[in-house]
């Protein structure tokens, strides 16, 4: 998961990352935005697209570029460098529709061993936070970085 | 414009650059994934954190 990834630019504060998805659709460019939640240390994770000639970042559209294990790789990839950062962070990311959270969903169970070697990970379902588990589909997810 | 920089910073992984970019600052004045961020919050509020957390 983490080989094979977009080059990434960042933001002075490391909270606001950009990169370039090259796919079947052309260029599309992603923006990751760490957020600050009304719980201190508690970031949310929001992703969508930038459109290029209005600047406006959409979290809802579907872009089907091809790419979308190299995409979530890549946003993988931010989440250890802003948790390098902030080590302190934790990350509560929520899919903005339900294919983008299945997405998340997959992204997490399918390198549950190496994720969790780094971070604690646990899913929300029916209200209630569990340790993440690879057979259940949840509405949310919250992370933290494993202190070393 | 400016030209992006080298961060030199690598993520734990070791394999990847960063590249600082200052045309990126703006984004963190803007209300990106306003709805997101509030149903983080109403999410924090009705359910908390993990007892583990």
């Amino acid at each position: 998961m983490i080989d094979d990834r977009y080059h990434i630019e960042v933001d002075e504060k490391n909270t606001v990352y950009e990169f370039v998805s090259i796919g079947s659709k052309g260029y599309i460019h992603k923006i990751v935005k760490y957020s600050e939640t009304n719980l201190k240390n508690l970031y949310n994770l929001g992703f969508g697209d930038r459109d290029q000639d209005t600047n406006e970042v959409d979290d809802l559209v579907v872009t089907n570029n091809g790419d979308s294990q190299k995409v979530l790789s890549t946003v993988a990839a931010t989440v250890y460098h802003f948790t390098d950062k902030y080590p302190d962070a934790s990350i509560i990311a929520a899919g903005s529709t339900k294919a983008r959270t299945r997405l998340y969903q997959m992204g997490i169970s399918n390198n549950l061993e190496a994720i969790e070697k780094d971070f604690t990970v646990f899913g929300l379902k029916a209200k209630k936070w569990e340790p993440f588990n690879k057979r259940t589909n949840y509405e949310a997810f919250l992370v933290k970085r494993k202190k070393t | 414009m400016s030209m992006p920089k080298k961060n030199n910073v690598k993520d734990k992984k070791g394999q990847a650059d960063f590249t600082t970019n200052k045309s990126l600052n703006k984004y963190r004045k803007v209300d990106l994934f306003k709805d997101k961020v509030d149903k983080a919050n109403h999410i924090l509020k009705t359910v908390g954190l993990p007892k583990e957390w």
